[in-house]
């Protein structure tokens, strides 16, 4: 070999996986107000998510998780394919940061996809799946701004999900989706969905928009806010 | 659903579902070990069901060694298809499981190139003997091939094969864009005819992953960032070809060049991947041909043994290795700590899966006979206990009312009360002796002295609490030993800051306080600290918390960051013999914990399984306990049981 091309880091994990990624960023409310049985429940949830993505071979290559706590707004996991996905256990303590939270998230979805690009590896539409059970304790200007950027350049899809007595109308004021409301603390069921979800836009192709289960519907995990 | 084989109306019975698709399921038939039966979820249309009985017919048994072929259609009692029988495919994996370099090393870890050679001839035979008989496989993707240990390929799936009989072709409706030739982008493939050279494309595709690391040969770089790789096919931007720089993509970073296996293979992949299907890609047999060439043309590498490469050049996965750094075939060292991960998820899988034992058992009839005697019980206090606080109240009305010298009105109104409650009690008390025997002996209850014991034990044994305090503890254990690695790394750090602090306060010591290094510390402030034993950096260090006791604010700031700076050139050693033990020290105790964490999992299920069976034995001598109790104490006339369960 004649070239002495440069070989960037991060190169080695898409050597050694180079399937097209499924990027899943989870964006999660760790705020005083979630301690006790929420927090809980969202913690055997996270469980749940990295057995069942694990479970389906295909999935665990594609599907990549990563994890943001707020508050304060934390990168708990960059993102790794889910056979390397450990879920953290997560305490609750803080405030309800949100705004910049949002804002970290699509900045890390603009770096991932990046890094996709120089590596010649193929990526699916991005999540950013956004719990919570408050209202912000910031500024949300920038993060409506940066969501429906976002969604209008198709560059990530934003679901976001009330827990208890979240803050629907600023919810629905961020997120270009109708946010849904978690159905008493199913977090399971929410966890089972996203990564059966998630398995099945693996396999389906990198542009299209395979049909998914109504997380609303009789055995879902969500209600719809009107 | 009774299911009957078309061919010759014999019955046959399912076994437990083996796996789930989108359009059925597989499962295994009772009494034929080599065969599996797939049933559709809806019945399948008209069409289908002719394809189905075509191919059965058409079996050949050529095509059943490389493929999954009908065997025998499947009909419920009304005659209406539901799914076939094939011949079972085992002990194989999907080929992206052999192609991705890191799950090739869980699922084929002995695989080298060799293998991989092997497993990419083969799959070109399945194309080649699926072809000459004039069908087409249509739906080429990473799932529908099934690698063995043997290297040995079955094309699975069939029912979606485009199938020719005679003047007739049953078509195939569905595709994975990935695998789909430039010209057949963005058509839609319902009654769409296909062609063994549209085959080729996904096969070329396949065997790019197989030989050239788990890439697909069109998610490349561009010049001008984002290129979906659907897009690349149909633009036909083949990242590795010869001409790709005019195409303005180029090979990803850290992979294979084309050429590494010479430029016969590379020959034949740019013949696939070239356009849109005017000129004829390269065939099945082509492939078979030059795959073998390309096998036994390999050499062992002299550095590493694992490495196969083509003999008349050096060996391109060493230079893969050096340049990039990227693992190939040799053994890549599994971390201890993913290790502990799976095993940990693996053993809790194992766990959950045993069925719980039934808590909240309905109690048997002596407690409910007890509960109304409580009721009684409770009852009769209740009444003693209203009458208290009455009384009290009346007291102290009379007290209050008796102070400030309504004396008259008080003695008038004591008496009138007194006279009152004289008259009842007197009545009460008449009654008492007048009224018959038997209506004062209903209320006496017995004294209860072996029940309440027994009846704890019950309740301790009916809601299962033993069992899942244990439930809960092993899943304790799994979650400790799947974060091992973080508890392993803070109990390390744990073990080292007490030396690391040691040595700094030692190295420290080196730097003693004097005046002439300081504005705002005064000689008379070092004094100061002399007097409290603060002679050099060391003890500034260690007395940190108490300075603001002796000197002034700023004198103390100095002193801090005179300290800091003091502090860059210490060098931690990583070395000595105390530290080296205590390390030691620990790792063995996470040694012993992460032993027994394991053997705590790895015995969960068997002891969880003994508390369900003791609960129920302990549950029925509770019982019968609680019945002799019963019997003793309050008399036997109604013991009998109340619930089935406990004969």
């Amino acid at each position: 070999m004649t070239t002495f091309e440069q070989v960037p880091f991060n190169n080695l994990e898409f050597a050694d996986n180079p399937e097209p990624r499924c990027p899943c960023l989870l964006l999660l409310d760790t705020s005083g107000s979630m301690r006790g049985k929420k927090i809980d429940q969202l913690n055997a949830g996270l469980v749940m998510f990295a057995e069942q993505l694990r479970a389906d071979s295909m999935a665990a290559k594609r599907v990549e998780v990563g994890v943001v706590t707020f508050g304060p707004v934390r990168v708990l996991q960059s993102f790794v394919t889910a056979d390397r996905f450990r879920p953290p256990v997560l305490a609750a303590s803080g405030g309800t940061p949100m705004g910049e939270a949002i804002v970290r998230a699509t900045r890390l979805i603009a770096e991932r996809k990046k890094s996709f690009r120089n590596n010649g590896i193929g990526f699916y539409r991005p999540w950013i799946f956004l719990i919570s059970d408050g209202s912000p304790t910031d500024a949300t200007a920038a993060a409506k701004k940066a969501v429906k950027q976002g969604e209008q350049r198709s560059s990530f899809i934003f679901h976001a999900v009330a827990v208890e007595n979240a803050d629907i109308d600023l919810l629905a004021s961020i997120a270009v989706r109708p946010p849904l409301r978690l159905r008493e603390l199913s977090f399971e069921k929410l966890f089972v969905w996203l990564s059966d979800s998630l398995s099945s836009v693996s396999r389906s192709q990198v542009s299209d928009t395979p049909e998914l289960a109504d997380p609303a519907g009789p055995e879902g995990w969500a209600e719809v806010v009107q | 659903v009774q299911l009957r084989r078309a061919s010759n109306q014999a019955s046959i019975v399912l076994g437990k579902e083996l796996g789930r698709g989108g359009e059925g399921a597989v499962y295994p038939v009772v009494g034929a070990p080599n065969l599996v039966a797939k049933i559709y979820v809806k019945p399948p249309a008209p069409l289908k069901v002719e394809k189905l009985k075509s191919m059965v017919r058409h079996g050949d048994p050529g095509l059943r060694r490389v493929a999954a072929w009908p065997v025998d259609v499947l009909a419920d009692e009304t005659g209406v298809v539901r799914g076939f029988l094939m011949h079972r495919v085992d002990a194989r994996e999907d080929a992206h499981e052999l192609y991705n370099p890191r799950s090739r090393r869980r699922a084929f870890p002995q695989a080298d190139f060799r293998f991989m050679a092997r497993a990419a001839s083969n799959l070109a035979r399945a194309f080649a003997q699926v072809h000459a008989l004039g069908h087409v496989i249509g739906d080429v993707n990473h799932g529908n091939a099934l690698v063995g240990r043997d290297a040995t390929v079955v094309l699975i799936d069939c029912d979606s094969f485009q199938i020719r009989e005679a003047a007739r072709t049953f078509f195939c409706d569905v595709g994975v864009p990935l695998f789909t030739p430039p010209e057949l982008h963005g058509k839609s493939f319902r009654g769409l005819k296909r062609t063994s050279n549209h085959d080729e494309f996904g096969l070329a595709v396949l065997l790019f992953h197989l030989l050239y690391l788990g890439r697909h040969p069109f998610a490349g770089k561009h010049r001008d960032g984002e290129l979906p790789i659907e897009r690349a096919i149909a633009e036909c931007r083949f990242a590795y070809g010869k001409g790709s720089e005019a195409l303005g993509v180029t090979a990803p970073p850290a992979t294979l060049p084309l050429g590494a296996f010479g430029p016969a293979i590379a020959e034949l992949f740019e013949r696939a991947f070239a356009g849109s299907g005017e000129s004829r890609r390269t065939t099945a047999g082509e492939w078979v041909t030059a795959l073998q060439a390309l096998e036994s043309g390999l050499v062992q590498c002299a550095v590493n043994e694992r490495h196969q490469h083509p003999g008349n050049s050096a060996c391109c996965w060493c230079e893969l290795e050096t340049r990039a750094g990227v693992p190939t075939f040799g053994v890549a060292p599994v971390l201890a700590e993913e290790d502990d991960a799976a095993l940990a998820l693996q053993l809790w899988k194992e766990i959950r899966k045993l069925p719980e034992p039934a808590r909240n058992h309905p109690p048997p009839g002596v407690i409910a006979l007890h509960e109304a005697l409580e009721e009684r019980r409770k009852l009769r206090k209740e009444w003693f206990d209203k009458l208290i606080p009455w009384a009290i109240a009346i007291g102290w009305i009379l007290g209050a009312v008796s102070i400030p010298g309504f004396a008259i009105a008080t003695f008038v109104l004591f008496w009138v009360f007194m006279a009152g409650l004289f008259l009842y009690l007197g009545v009460k008390i008449v009654q008492y002796f007048l009224e018959p025997k038997k209506d004062r002996s209903t209320p006496v209850l017995p004294r209860l002295n072996r029940w309440p014991a027994a009846l704890a034990r019950w309740k301790a044994t009916a809601d299962a609490s033993r069992y899942f305090a244990a439930f809960a503890e092993l899943h304790e254990t799994s979650a400790k030993l799947s974060g091992f690695s973080r508890l392993r790394a803070d109990r390390l750090a744990a073990a080292t800051a007490p030396h690391e602090a040691a040595q700094l306060e030692k190295f420290l010591a080196g730097y003693p306080l004097s005046a002439e290094k300081f504005v705002d510390v005064t000689r008379a402030d070092i004094a100061k600290l002399a007097a409290e034993g603060i002679n050099h950096a060391g003890d500034v260090m260690r007395e940190r918390n108490r300075l603001h006791h002796l000197l002034w604010l700023a004198a103390v700031r100095e002193l801090l960051a005179w300290v800091d700076v003091c502090t860059v050139d210490f060098q931690f050693d990583s070395g000595s013999p105390q530290l080296l033990a205590d390390l030691n020290a620990a790792e063995a105790v996470l040694e012993q914990e992460r032993t027994q964490c394991l053997r705590a999992l790895r015995d969960g299920p068997e002891q969880l399984r003994r508390i369900a069976g003791e609960l129920d034995g302990e549950r029925l001598a509770a019982e019968r306990d609680l019945e002799a109790a019963h019997r003793e104490e309050v008399g036997g006339q109604t013991t009998q049981r109340a619930h089935p369960e406990a004969q």
